[in-house]
């Protein structure tokens, strides 16, 4: 379903930090290749600045490789956006970014249309997804006025309103209360069991752990191991998955 | 550019501007509201002036002069002898002091003096010259008419003035068109300006601060369609902000027309009405300049970070613009240049004024009409480019 050939991402370094360092790019992402089998939840494992959030970008259309490329579907990523786009919906956590004086219903209607989804679909699949939320009674609510949970499930809803097989979750549960927490990771597996391929990028150990069939672990870019949870901690000789997690940063940091 | 995405983006910007309350109050009620309020306090207060010194004027006079019993006849002045005139006016016991420093023979030699920091005091004085000059003006038509003389036989050169419109029997401009002529384009340029200020800072650093702008641009709506539909909506309602200040100017107007005038009398500015061509001009260069304008406020809010930052950036492009404005506020119609016309927001200024003068040059107007899009052109390149730059469109704070 997704597939990473040698994706590389060099960010221009200027200003200040170029005449301090020398450095003329950053690396955030180096030539990272790993593919994604349908009906999957894939882990992105990683520190802050790891390439996690780039490598969504990349997916996602919002930035171009540097070097290498994606396939969704098929869809090379650079030659065919478009079709990539319509394949894909992308969520980020933590601060969730909604129109705020448009109301709850209006925020997803907006997105199902600049995804072609028909007005008579997107309404039904609304209402189906409010419901599945448990957020009905606050559609026809300015989102201004919605609570940080509440906001977090309309954007979910925005984010896949499009119906795309391929998912990609940026920290989706960054923010939420322990009740709003279970019911993401709940619709999160609910995806899967539907067939829908999940690509979830986080830092936190736990909730990579409850919901991922396959992880893998970046430092500095670079993929640093893969596998399902038992065959990382195999390979690695270690007892847990974050034992593997440290052991595998503090090896990419002596390098 | 696809136009349905181009119709979903801006109608859901037009959507939510309409829902931004404190935009809408400013930017559309407030011209609405304020100028009416604005013309019937400005107007009243010029007339009051006018009519108090007409009316009220408390004038204190030296005592015991001839001068006193010129002026005591006069209706409507509040005349006092006075020991020390200049002590009563600055007591505050009389607005203007007539001090008589000698007379005799028929002959007065005087000094008026007046609080120059009161306008009261001012007007008054006005009111005191004008009656001693029409007292003068008397006094020699007596003295000639007596002598059996008369004016015309003084001056040996007969004056009369002409404009050149007059004199080439063309239609000459009139006083309302060259006041309006001053006042219209940088009213323009300052409310369009200041209406697309606000709408361009929150349509792009705005969709960026509040982190709406990434799931935006992974939709299948191309840059193309986002960029053309958020330029039109802040290009509608910079021009929306200048019919509501141009309603709320119309409307003080009809609540009080010698507002306009400041006082003076209107009827002496002459009839002025716009041909239709001329208004179909004006129209068009205000939509022009509006263009422009927006194309800035979106270039300048495409770059920032956040919606502070566009407002900071904006103010200081705005702030140059009113440079072609201010400089060219005296100018007429004829004064205007050809090279004025390829030069941004002066052109415009300029071709504005032109039409309001009564100069039709139609080479002029289309020299700037054309440079004007070029210009904009070049922005909506820029802005284009902009919205094309990752680092630009995903810099957040």
């Amino acid at each position: 379903m997704l597939e990473l050939k040698a994706l590389t991402k060099r960010f221009p370094v200027t200003g200040k930090h170029r005449k301090q360092t020398g450095q003329t790019s950053l690396t955030a992402v180096d030539g990272l290749s790993l593919q994604v089998s349908g009906g999957r939840i894939y882990g992105l494992l990683g520190a802050n600045g790891a390439g996690k959030t780039t490598t969504l970008r990349m997916v996602a259309t919002m930035l171009t490789p540097s070097e290498g490329t994606a396939t969704v579907d098929g869809c090379d990523i650079i030659t065919r956006a478009d079709e990539v786009r319509r394949k894909t919906g992308l969520l980020f956590g933590g601060d969730v970014g909604l129109y705020d004086r448009l109301t709850a219903y209006e925020n997803i209607q907006y997105f199902a249309r600049l995804n072609d989804v028909p007005d008579e679909v997107s309404s039904a699949r609304i209402h189906e997804l409010a419901e599945q939320f448990r957020f009905t009674e606050h559609l026809q609510k300015a989102a201004g006025k919605l609570s940080k949970g509440t906001r977090q499930k309309v954007s979910f809803a925005r984010a896949i309103i499009h119906d795309p097989q391929l998912m990609l979750f940026d920290e989706p549960t960054l923010g939420l209360d322990v009740t709003a927490k279970k019911e993401a990771e709940d619709f999160i597996l609910h995806c899967r069991d539907k067939g829908k391929t999940i690509v979830l990028s986080d830092h936190t150990l736990s909730v990579v752990e409850r919901l991922c069939d396959r992880i893998g672990i970046l430092g500095k870019g670079k993929l640093l191991g893969e596998g399902t949870i038992d065959e990382l901690t195999r390979q690695h000789e270690c007892k847990s998955l974050e034992e593997v997690f440290f052991k595998l940063a503090e090896e990419n940091a002596a390098l | 550019m696809r136009n349905a995405y181009f119709a979903v983006v801006l109608k859901k910007e037009i959507l939510d501007m309409l829902r931004d309350r404190r935009a809408l109050i400013t930017n559309l009620v407030l011209p609405l509201v304020l100028y009416p309020v604005m013309f019937l306090f400005m107007g009243s207060a010029v007339n009051s002036l006018v009519t108090d010194a007409e009316q009220n004027t408390r004038l204190a006079v030296t005592a015991g002069t001839a001068l006193y019993d010129v002026l005591s006849e006069t209706e409507g002045l509040h005349i006092a002898s006075a020991a020390d005139p200049v002590a009563e006016l600055d007591a505050g016991r009389a607005d203007v002091a007539l001090n008589v420093l000698s007379e005799g023979d028929g002959k007065y030699s005087a000094e008026i003096i007046f609080d120059d920091t009161k306008s009261a005091s001012t007007m008054s004085a006005q009111y005191v010259i004008s009656l001693l000059d029409a007292y003068n003006q008397s006094a020699v038509n007596e003295k000639l008419a007596e002598m059996g003389i008369s004016i015309a036989q003084l001056s040996p050169v007969a004056i009369t003035q002409k404009t050149l419109n007059a004199a080439a029997g063309r239609e000459e401009a009139s006083g309302a068109g060259i006041m309006l002529s001053m006042m219209l384009p940088m009213l323009v340029v300052i409310f369009l300006a200041v209406g697309g200020l606000a709408t361009a800072g929150d349509l792009f650093a705005g969709e960026k601060e509040r982190r709406t702008m990434e799931p935006l641009l992974c939709t299948r709506a191309g840059r193309g369609s986002i960029l053309g539909a958020k330029f039109t909506a802040v290009t509608l309602y910079s021009l929306l902000s200048v019919v509501a200040t141009f309603a709320g100017i119309l409307l003080g107007n009809i609540i009080n027309p010698d507002a306009m005038g400041m006082g003076i009398d209107t009827d002496a500015l002459g009839d002025f009405t716009i041909p239709p061509l001329s208004l179909l001009l004006t129209v068009i260069l205000i939509a022009v300049m509006a263009m422009v304008f927006s194309g800035l406020h979106v270039a300048v809010s495409t770059y920032s970070r956040t919606v502070k930052e566009a407002a900071t950036y904006g103010t200081f492009f705005m702030l140059v613009a009113y440079i072609p404005v201010f400089s060219t506020m005296f100018m007429q119609a004829g004064d205007i240049k050809a090279w004025m016309m390829f030069v941004p927001m002066l052109n415009v200024v300029g071709a504005m004024k032109m039409v309001l003068g009564g100069v039709s040059d139609i080479p002029f107007f289309l020299g700037c009409i054309a440079s004007s899009l070029v210009f904009l052109a070049l922005v909506l390149a820029l802005t284009r480019a902009l919205f094309r730059k990752e680092s630009v469109m995903l810099r957040t704070v």
